[in-house]
C-alpha cells in the first residue's frame, strides 16, 4: 500500500511537472533568418521551345503543327539573306542546301501527316538540322 | 566540459565503467548532433544522460552532486550560447565576458544552495509516503510558481508582428490584371 | 517588445523537473542536487527578467548614391533601462541591398547609455532600397528570456543607375520647332549651310553670298539649316525579363535608358519615358535637368509586374508619343505584347528603333541534350525575329550587357541611313 501510494504520488507529481513545462509559452526561435527571394523563372519563350523539342520527338503532328512554322520562318530569313526563297527553290537545290530531313519539313505544300502516330523529330536530329541552318 | 564530467564518473564507476563509457559516448554524440543541427533538444538530452550516469559512481557523498550539477549547467549554457552566437556577424567582447560571468555566477549560486542542502542531509533518509509527498509537493509548487511567473511576465506583452523583411521598395500595384495606368508626374 | 522564454529555457526547466521527479522515484537525492542549479538558474532568470527599454534608429550617411557605390550606416542603440542589456541588432532590408556585417551584431549596452554600430551598405542594383526598421533582440543577463521587436522607421536609399557616356546618339528623322542641336531639314536661320537662292524682299544683307552674286550677276543669299531639338521617347519593356543570380535584362535596360535620357536632354531634346509592361507608367516629354531627375526617379520604380492583360499602342495616351518623336524601345523581346507594340508603332509610321537587351547572357541551356537543342532553336528564333523587324524598317541593335552601347547605336544609325527613304515614307 505504501509503495502504491508513493508510486501514485510520484506519477502525479511527474504529470503535474510535465504539464507545467508544457504550459510554458513557446520560446522564440534560436535565430531568425531573412529569407532569400528565389531566382526568376526562365523566359517563357525558352520554356515553350524546350517543351516543343520534347513533344516533337514522338509526334509527327507536333512537328507539322508547331515545329514546322518555326523552322520555316528561320530558314526563310536565312535564305532571304542569300536572295533565295523557299517557294522558288527547286527541290534538288533545297535538298542540297538544307539536307533531306530539313527540306522534307519546311518544303512548301508539305501535307499534314496521314499517320498521326508516326514518330516526329528527335532532339539529335533537330540539332543536326539547326547546324545545317547555321551553315546557310 | 563533457569530457571532464564524464571522466569524473568513469574514474569512480569500477564495475559499471563500461556503462559509464557508453553513457559518456552517447552524451557526446547527442551534444555533437545538437551543435550540428543547431537544436537545443539534443544538448539537453546529453545533459540528462550525463546526469543519470552520475548514479554509477561508487562514492555516495552528496557534496559532489551540486558541483556536478553546476558543471552540467555550465556545459549546457556554453553549448546553447555557441549556437545562439553562430549566426551573429559581430560580437562585442564584453558580451561574451558578461554571459560567461553570469552563467558561472548562477551555477555557483545554484551549486552553493544545493551544497547547503547536501550538508543538511547527512544521514540517508528512509523512504516514506510523507517524505515523498513533501518532495512531490515541493517540486510541483516550484514549477507552478515558475509557470505563474512566466505567464504574468509575458501573458500581457503587446503582440508585434513577426519579423519579416520589407517587400520590394516603391513598386507599382501588383494586381495582375488591374490596368494600373497612370502618369508619373 | 515581444518577450518570451529563450530557446533553451523550457529545456532547462524540463531537466530540472526530470531530475526532481527521478530523485523522488529512485530515492537518490543526488539527482535532486544535480537538478537544483538548473531550477535556480531558471527561477532566478525569470525573477530578474525585465522588459528592456531599448530604442534604435538607422542613420545612413546619405540617401542617394550611384549603383555599385557603398556607404556607411550607423545604427544607434539606446538603453533607457536601469540595467545593462545584451542586444542583437540587424537592419531589416530588401534583398538587393548587401549589408556588412552580414548577420546580426551583438553588443552590450550599459544602463541609460547609447552605443553606435556601423554597417556598410551596398546596393546590388539601381532602385529604391528600403532599410530599417532595426530588428532588435535583447536578452536578460542570464539568457533565460528573450525580447524581440523592431525599432525606428524605414528609410529608402535610392541607388541611381550608372550611365554610359554616349558619343553618338540615334539621329531623329524629324525635329521640333524648338532650339536644339539637331540640324533640321528645313531652311531658316542657322549655322549649317544648306543652299543658295535668289535674293527676295525681306532677306537681310548679311545673308548675301557675294561670290555667288558676282558669278551669277544677281543678288544671291545663303540658306541654312536651323538647329532644332527633337522629341525622344524611351520605351522600356517591363513585361518580362531574363535574370540570373547577379543581374537581369531590366537592370541593363534601365541603365541604358538613363544614359540615353541624359545624353538627349544634354542636347536640348525633350525626353519622355514609358514603362510598358504589366503596369503602365509614363512621363511626358520635357526639357531640362528637372526632367532628368524625374526620369531617373521614374526609372527607379521600374520593375517586372506579371500580367495577363493585353496592352497595345492604344493603351498609351497620344500626348505620350508626340508626332515626329523618335521612339527608342529598350526591350529583351521576350514578350509577344512588346513585339506586337513595336510592330504597331512602325505600322503607324512612328520613327522607331529598338535596342535589344540580349537575354542570352542571363539564361543558360537546361541540363539535358534536348534543352541544349531548344536553346539553339531559341537563338535562331530570335535572329529571325530581328530580321522580321528589320524588314518592317525598324532598326534593331543587339546590346549585350557588359559591352558598350555606342557600337549598337552606330549600327542603328547605319541602318536608318540606308533605310531613310522607306522610313520617311
Amino acid at each position: 500500500m505504501t509503495l502504491l501510494a508513493e508510486i501514485v504520488l510520484i506519477v502525479f507529481a511527474g504529470i503535474a511537472v510535465a504539464t507545467c513545462v508544457a504550459l510554458l509559452p513557446a520560446p522564440l526561435p534560436l535565430r531568425r533568418r531573412i529569407p532569400v527571394a528565389p531566382g526568376s523563372p526562365r523566359p517563357h519563350q525558352l520554356v515553350a521551345l524546350e517543351r516543343l523539342v520534347t513533344t516533337a520527338g514522338p509526334s509527327a503532328v507536333s512537328v507539322h503543327a508547331y515545329l514546322r512554322p518555326l523552322l520555316t520562318q528561320i530558314v526563310s530569313h536565312r535564305l532571304a539573306a542569300r536572295g533565295q526563297t523557299l517557294e522558288r527553290m527547286p527541290e534538288a537545290v533545297g535538298r542540297e542546301v538544307l539536307g533531306d530531313r530539313l527540306w522534307d519539313i519546311v518544303r512548301p505544300g508539305r501535307p499534314f501527316p496521314e499517320d498521326r502516330h508516326a514518330p516526329g523529330v528527335q532532339p539529335q536530329e533537330l540539332g543536326a538540322m539547326l547546324e545545317a541552318i547555321r551553315r546557310l | 566540459m563533457l569530457v571532464a564530467l564524464a571522466a569524473l564518473v568513469i574514474a569512480d564507476a569500477d564495475a559499471a565503467s563500461q556503462l559509464a563509457w557508453l553513457g559518456a559516448g552517447t552524451a557526446a554524440l547527442l551534444l555533437a548532433a545538437g551543435m550540428i543541427a543547431q537544436s537545443p533538444a539534443p544538448v539537453h538530452a546529453a545533459v540528462a544522460v550525463l546526469g543519470v550516469i552520475f548514479l554509477l559512481r561508487h562514492d555516495t557523498r552528496l557534496l559532489l552532486a551540486p558541483l556536478y550539477g553546476a558543471g552540467l549547467l555550465f556545459m549546457d549554457d556554453l553549448a546553447i550560447r555557441t549556437m545562439e552566437l553562430s549566426g551573429v556577424g559581430q560580437i562585442a567582447a564584453e558580451v561574451i565576458v558578461a554571459r560567461v560571468g553570469a552563467t558561472l555566477l548562477t551555477a555557483a549560486i545554484g551549486s552553493g544552495l544545493s551544497a547547503v542542502a547536501a550538508l543538511a542531509v547527512t544521514a540517508p533518509l528512509p523512504r516514506s509516503v510523507a517524505l515523498t509527498a513533501v518532495g512531490a509537493l515541493a517540486a510541483v509548487a516550484a514549477f507552478v510558481a515558475i509557470v505563474l511567473l512566466v505567464r504574468r511576465r509575458f501573458g500581457t506583452a503587446d503582440a508585434e508582428p513577426p519579423l519579416r523583411p520589407p517587400g520590394p521598395a516603391a513598386q507599382a500595384p501588383s494586381s495582375p490584371d488591374a490596368p494600373a495606368v497612370e502618369p508619373l508626374a | 517588445m515581444k518577450g518570451s522564454l529563450s530557446p533553451r529555457t523550457p529545456g532547462v526547466l524540463a531537466l530540472a523537473g526530470a531530475g526532481l521527479i527521478a530523485a523522488l522515484a529512485t530515492g537518490r537525492p543526488e539527482l535532486a542536487l544535480i537538478a537544483a542549479p538548473f531550477l535556480v538558474f531558471g527561477g532566478a532568470g525569470l525573477v530578474l527578467a525585465r522588459e528592456p527599454q531599448v530604442t534604435a534608429a538607422v542613420e545612413p550617411q546619405r540617401l542617394r548614391l550611384l549603383e555599385g557605390e557603398g556607404l556607411t550606416c550607423a545604427v544607434r542603440v539606446r538603453n533607457d533601462g536601469p540595467e545593462p542589456v545584451e542586444v542583437e541588432v540587424a537592419p531589416v532590408r530588401t534583398r538587393n541591398l548587401a549589408v556588412a556585417p552580414a548577420g546580426t551584431v551583438s553588443v552590450r549596452v550599459g544602463a541609460r547609455s547609447e552605443t553606435e554600430i556601423e554597417f556598410s551598405l551596398r546596393p546590388r542594383r539601381w532602385g529604391a532600397h528600403g532599410i530599417g526598421p532595426v530588428a532588435v533582440r535583447a536578452r536578460d543577463v542570464l539568457g533565460v528570456t528573450t525580447w524581440e521587436g523592431r525599432r525606428g522607421g524605414r528609410l529608402d536609399l535610392r541607388a541611381f543607375p550608372r550611365e554610359d557616356r554616349l558619343r553618338e546618339l540615334v539621329a531623329p528623322l524629324r525635329t521640333q520647332p524648338f532650339l536644339g542641336t539637331h540640324v533640321a531639314r528645313a531652311r531658316a536661320d542657322g549655322i549649317e549651310f544648306a543652299d543658295i537662292r535668289p535674293f527676295q524682299v525681306g532677306d537681310q544683307v548679311r545673308q548675301v553670298n557675294w561670290r555667288a552674286t558676282a558669278r551669277r550677276g544677281s543678288l544671291q543669299v545663303n540658306q541654312r539649316h536651323p538647329e532644332h531639338s527633337s522629341d525622344v521617347v524611351l520605351l522600356i519593356d517591363t513585361f518580362e525579363e531574363a535574370r540570373d543570380q547577379a543581374s537581369g535584362t531590366l537592370d541593363s535596360a534601365v541603365r541604358t535608358a538613363a544614359s540615353l535620357a541624359r545624353a538627349h536632354l544634354g542636347r536640348r531634346d525633350r525626353v519622355g519615358v514609358v514603362d510598358f509592361g504589366g503596369t503602365l507608367h509614363w512621363l511626358e516629354p520635357a526639357f531640362g535637368t528637372t526632367q532628368l531627375y524625374r526620369i531617373v526617379d521614374a526609372l527607379l520604380s521600374s520593375d517586372i509586374a506579371f500580367s495577363y492583360a493585353w496592352r497595345n499602342v492604344d493603351s498609351l495616351p497620344q500626348r505620350v508619343l508626340p508626332p515626329g518623336a523618335l521612339i527608342l524601345a529598350i526591350t529583351p523581346l521576350l514578350d509577344e505584347r512588346s513585339i506586337a507594340l513595336v510592330s504597331q508603332l512602325r505600322m503607324r509610321g512612328c520613327d522607331l528603333s529598338v535596342v535589344e537587351v540580349s537575354p542570352l547572357d542571363h539564361v543558360s541551356p537546361g541540363p539535358t541534350a534536348a534543352d541544349g537543342v531548344a536553346y539553339q532553336l531559341w537563338e535562331l528564333q530570335r535572329e529571325a525575329l530581328r530580321a522580321r523587324l528589320r524588314s518592317l524598317g525598324i532598326a534593331v541593335a543587339v546590346w549585350e550587357p557588359g559591352g558598350a552601347l555606342g557600337p549598337g547605336l552606330e549600327e542603328v544609325n547605319a541602318f536608318r541611313r540606308s533605310a531613310q527613304p522607306a522610313l520617311r515614307a
